[in-house]
């Protein structure tokens, strides 16, 4: 990723873009400004976590992405053509697991199989078996959804977005509401079977952020606005708790914070 | 095993209580549990109890189908289209909130002493409150079931067949629960207020036990009638909820 580094990313090569972006919403007769103006490029494979405080507009700007909102102004495009609406090119993962629990574990991982079209029943069931081994939830293709963990079932969740091989991944703090060990266990298991994927991940956790992202954009909240951004150029896969990790966390957060102050790691902003 | 005993110790506590009350009361306006069991005895013997209870059964699946099929149909149109719902949901409100009886006369003058008649008073009894438990169950789906479909690439009827209307099913049950209910009082109504020829129902049966001041009938079709509704509730309902329960981790039963 050295070669967008940084920088917005190279226009014509973007998976991802969003150009000028604005967009408001009335509330109670008030008009709050979620976006202003915002231009984020994702190149083809690039790792990318918008990090802000909440409030910040970072939900909306993936909704926008993955087709569910539509922009004020600016244009939002996924593979050099304007989005239309959301579509399996752009999986977006929620921040809660968001299965079916008329489904079991593999019926829900079957789901998005059976729309990406062109597959067999019989190969759907060894792809979606597939994911879920690679997931370590092999043992648990039978189970109904109230009988796992949380983090077993945003593992789920993660399965079923990725069984259907999506060009672009959208992530909305999935891991928000886990403990910190499930946490860091989803750190790794994203970064293995994530790997190369084009990912926009929202997140207000600077350590995750870091921890996952190849860039990370700095938001500010109402209206949003891009602050800064930084290249993290640590060696994959990567450990929460390593030195490196936590000098870019001081240094982004204190950003987030709003406080100047001269980069001691030589980052590029 | 344990709850079974549960069951037939209190049901053999409210027969007692029930048998030392009649002690002390008039056998012509409280009779004891024992006439009452030698009325169902006999009744059951002479073929009218068996007979009275399949004419209201039947009417009652008939009135029950004819009503929730449109109710289920029209309730989901409720939830899809504002306009529906503004309009369609009205009237159904009226027609839930309007007593059922209040249809007999009506239902008389169209249709005569027929069956259509008792169907009719069954059927507007029971379709708006299946109407609107299907409604509000469907606007009840979380809607971040829809948004995880679509992201995946489901549109239009395929989300509504295979997310939200599975997702829809616990509130679905409880509609048609509901809806059970009211046909069940209607037709009672029904068969108490109108006198047909074409079938002697259980109703006509509490009717006419009142007109002849024989009490121990008429307690002993309430009796049948209170049997119908829990084996109705333990054959047609219990086995979906017990499903549903399981599927979807709330309260076990």
């Amino acid at each position: 990723m050295a070669g967008n580094a940084g920088g917005l990313g190279d226009r014509a090569s973007a998976r991802l873009a969003l150009e000028g972006v604005s967009k408001s919403y009335r509330i109670r007769g008030e008009t709050v400004r979620a976006l202003d103006d915002v231009t984020v490029r994702v190149a083809e494979g690039e790792f990318v976590c918008l990090l802000g405080p909440s409030g910040c507009g970072k939900s909306t700007l993936l909704n926008l992405v993955a087709g569910f909102e539509t922009a004020d102004r600016g244009a939002v495009l996924a593979h050099g053509r304007p989005v239309r609406g959301p579509g399996p090119d752009r999986m977006l993962l929620f921040q809660e697991p968001a299965l079916f629990p008329w489904l079991d574990v593999l019926g829900n991982v079957r789901f998005g199989l059976g729309l990406a079209g062109g597959i067999s029943g019989e190969s759907r069931t060894s792809v979606a078996r597939q994911h879920l081994r690679l997931l370590g939830l092999e043992g648990f293709l039978h189970a109904r959804v109230h009988q796992l963990s949380g983090g077993m079932r945003q593992r789920v969740a993660l399965a079923r977005a990725l069984a259907p091989n999506p060009e672009v991944l959208l992530m909305d703090e999935p891991f928000a509401s886990l403990d910190a060990l499930t946490r860091e266990r989803l750190y790794g298991d994203l970064q293995r079977i994530g790997r190369g994927r084009t990912t926009l991940f929202v997140t207000h956790n600077v350590r995750e952020a870091v921890c996952l992202g190849d860039r990370v954009v700095l938001l500010s909240p109402r209206p949003g606005r891009i602050v800064r951004e930084f290249s993290i150029g640590l060696p994959r896969p990567r450990d929460m708790n390593s030195v490196g990790l936590a000098a870019y966390a001081s240094e982004i957060g204190a950003a987030l914070r709003g406080e100047a102050r001269p980069s001691s790691l030589g980052i590029s902003a | 095993m344990k709850r079974a005993a549960r069951v037939l110790l209190f049901g053999l506590a409210l027969l007692l209580l029930w048998q030392v009350l009649a002690l002390f009361s008039s056998p012509v306006l409280f009779p004891s549990p024992l006439s009452v069991g030698a009325y169902l005895r006999d009744a059951l013997l002479d073929g009218t109890l068996l007979s009275a209870t399949a004419v209201t059964l039947r009417r009652l699946l008939v009135g029950y189908a004819l009503a929730v099929v449109p109710g289920l149909l029209l309730g989901l149109l409720c939830a899809r289209f504002r306009s529906a719902q503004d309009t369609l949901g009205l009237a159904a409100l009226g027609l839930q909130t309007l007593p059922s009886v209040c249809w007999v006369p009506l239902s008389l003058l169209w249709f005569g002493q027929t069956e259509v008649a008792m169907l009719f008073v069954v059927g507007m009894g029971t379709v708006g409150s299946v109407l609107l438990a299907t409604a509000d169950g469907v606007r009840a789906v979380p809607p971040i079931y829809a948004r995880a479909a679509r992201t995946m690439g489901s549109r239009g009827l395929h989300t509504w067949a295979t997310v939200i209307l599975p997702a829809s099913l616990p509130f679905l049950l409880t509609g048609l629960k509901q809806g059970w209910a009211f046909a069940w009082r209607s037709l009672m109504a029904a068969e108490i207020f109108v006198t047909i020829l074409t079938g002697f129902g259980l109703g006509h049966l509490l009717h006419y036990g009142r007109e002849l001041h024989a009490m121990d009938q008429v307690i002993g079709v309430m009796v049948v009638l209170l049997s119908i509704g829990i084996l109705a509730d333990r054959l047609l309902f219990s086995p979906w909820e017990r499903f549903v329960h399981a599927r979807w981790g709330t309260a076990a039963r």
